[in-house]
């Protein structure tokens, strides 16, 4: 899986295997692949939200400088 | 003034007028209401000349610049205002006019008024327009937030989104946002988020206050600077029954700080649900399709494996393994039971057939063409015969026969 998926890309391409394994399209085992990726995805998404750190960056004209979070 | 007839030059005598009116207290400091004509903006001076006027009278008026920059609305013919100021004469003109100091517009206050001219102003140019808007990302990933560090704004803000989507991060940049600096701190802090491209969505505003706290936000730079901004822009400020211009100029108003936050970014809460039930129906679908596929496949070819990624496939396909063997077995026991019914048939078959009967010590008979031959009377003297034993047969020549008289050819078979 693509590292710099965001959680928006993962939801999408999930709701669509989820698409095509419902429409029961697709030959077998390339249900069985869309199966294991449509997975990958969901856990990609649950840990995704599963963060629990806020980051917060603050950001002025003169320097731009990293906060810690909140 | 002299007693008697002096004459007088006219400077004279209009500086004594000047005088008096100066001196009289009732005229230094008045508060007029009336509505202004002749209205006139001096743009090198800056100072303003008109007329106050009322059903009746007139009386003419100017506002020098310095006191007219302090004015947040515009002053314009036909508007009824209320001006404070002193009545003094002009002895170039010899007029007497009303030195203004400030001016209030009649029934709205003048920031009210300010804010009505600039948003008419505003809305003319479509710079509010529905088509100018732009979408508010779904998921944005990096949130600019624009407000003072001090405030309860961006705790509540930085709360709110912290707590529905904490994968998103905070672009935080502090400006103030009362007084004179807020308006071009504001400004620059969008152009800087725009230049950077740092952020996917900016929420601009503070919390409540006074409508002159609010004030920068009703200002005309930072009016221009959201809408010109190329980040989607949620302008919060104030209160829930705030408006401001820079709200008409966003891209979406949010009636608080907090509420903004919530139209920033989705639930984290709701995403979980969404994930979870698409995790759930990927299992179904995958789950059908293969019992689909192997309740197709199993019965055709035993052979065939399929290697499932999943338990469940091994659990159904032993069911189904056990659903054909049992279907094997009751074909075996039909076959079986069938069999023994088979054999007894066969075995009262056996009884019928000649082939017993002779095998008890009785021989049948046949002629030359192979007939069975039941009766005497069908064989004639000198006939060839065979006679049949249930170990092989004889070949035989009549030598003569002896017939029962009376028995009449009946059942020559």
């Amino acid at each position: 899986m693509n590292k710099k998926m965001t959680f928006e890309s993962a939801l999408e391409r999930l709701n669509e295997i989820v698409e095509q394994l419902e429409s029961g399209e697709k030959p077998l085992d390339e249900s069985l692949k869309l199966f294991e990726e449509g997975s990958a995805l969901a856990s990609f998404c649950y840990k995704k939200l599963s963060v629990a750190e806020q980051k917060i960056k603050t950001v002025t004209e003169q320097e731009e400088k990293k906060d810690g979070q909140n | 003034m002299a007693e008697g007839l002096a004459i007088l030059t006219v400077t004279q005598l209009t500086t004594y007028i000047k005088s008096q009116f100066e001196g009289d207290k009732n005229l230094v400091n008045v508060f007029v209401t009336g509505e202004i004509s002749n209205f006139m903006d001096n743009y090198r001076s800056g100072h303003l000349y008109f007329s106050l006027k009322d059903g009746r009278s007139l009386i003419r008026a100017v506002m020098f610049a310095r006191n007219a920059s302090r004015l947040r609305f515009q002053p314009e013919n036909g508007m009824k205002v209320i001006v404070r100021g002193r009545v003094g004469v002009y002895e170039v003109s010899g007029q007497y006019q009303l030195y203004v100091a400030d001016m209030q517009p009649e029934g709205l206050g003048a920031l009210n008024l300010a804010f009505e001219q600039l948003k008419a102003k505003l809305e003319k140019e479509g710079l509010f327009s529905t088509e100018r808007k732009k979408a508010i990302p779904k998921f944005p990933q990096k949130i600019g937030v624009i407000t003072s560090p001090t405030g309860a704004a961006v705790h509540d803000i930085i709360t709110v989104l912290g707590r529905r989507y904490p994968l998103a991060e905070v672009i935080f940049c502090p400006v103030q946002v009362q007084g004179k600096l807020a308006a071009p701190q504001i400004v620059a802090a969008l152009d800087l988020m725009n230049r950077r491209k740092c952020a996917d969505v900016i929420i601009v505003g503070r919390g409540g206050g006074s409508l002159e706290d609010l004030w920068p936000f009703n200002e005309e730079p930072v009016a221009r600077a959201v809408a010109a901004s190329e980040i989607p822009v949620i302008s919060a400020v104030g209160h829930e029954t705030d408006f401001t211009i820079c709200d008409f100029a966003a891209d979406l108003r949010a009636p608080t700080p907090s509420a903004a936050a919530e139209l920033a970014v989705p639930d984290r809460a709701e995403l979980f649900g969404a994930v979870q039930s698409l995790r759930h129906r990927l299992v179904e679908a995958a789950e059908k399709e293969v019992t689909d596929e192997l309740s197709r496949l199993v019965p055709l070819t035993e052979s065939r494996v399929l290697k499932s990624p999943f338990e469940s496939i091994e659990l159904r396909r032993e069911h189904v393994g056990r659903l054909v063997k049992a279907l094997n077995d009751t074909a075996a026991q039909k076959a079986e039971s069938a069999k023994v019914k088979l054999s007894g048939i066969s075995g009262r078959l056996n009884a019928l057939s000649p082939l017993a009967v002779l095998s008890r010590g009785y021989a049948a008979i046949f002629n030359e063409v192979g007939k069975p031959v039941s009766m005497a009377h069908n064989v004639s003297k000198d006939e060839k015969i065979t006679v049949r034993f249930s170990d092989g047969a004889l070949n035989c020549t009549v030598d003569g026969k002896e017939e029962k008289a009376g028995y009449e050819q009946k059942n020559d078979v």
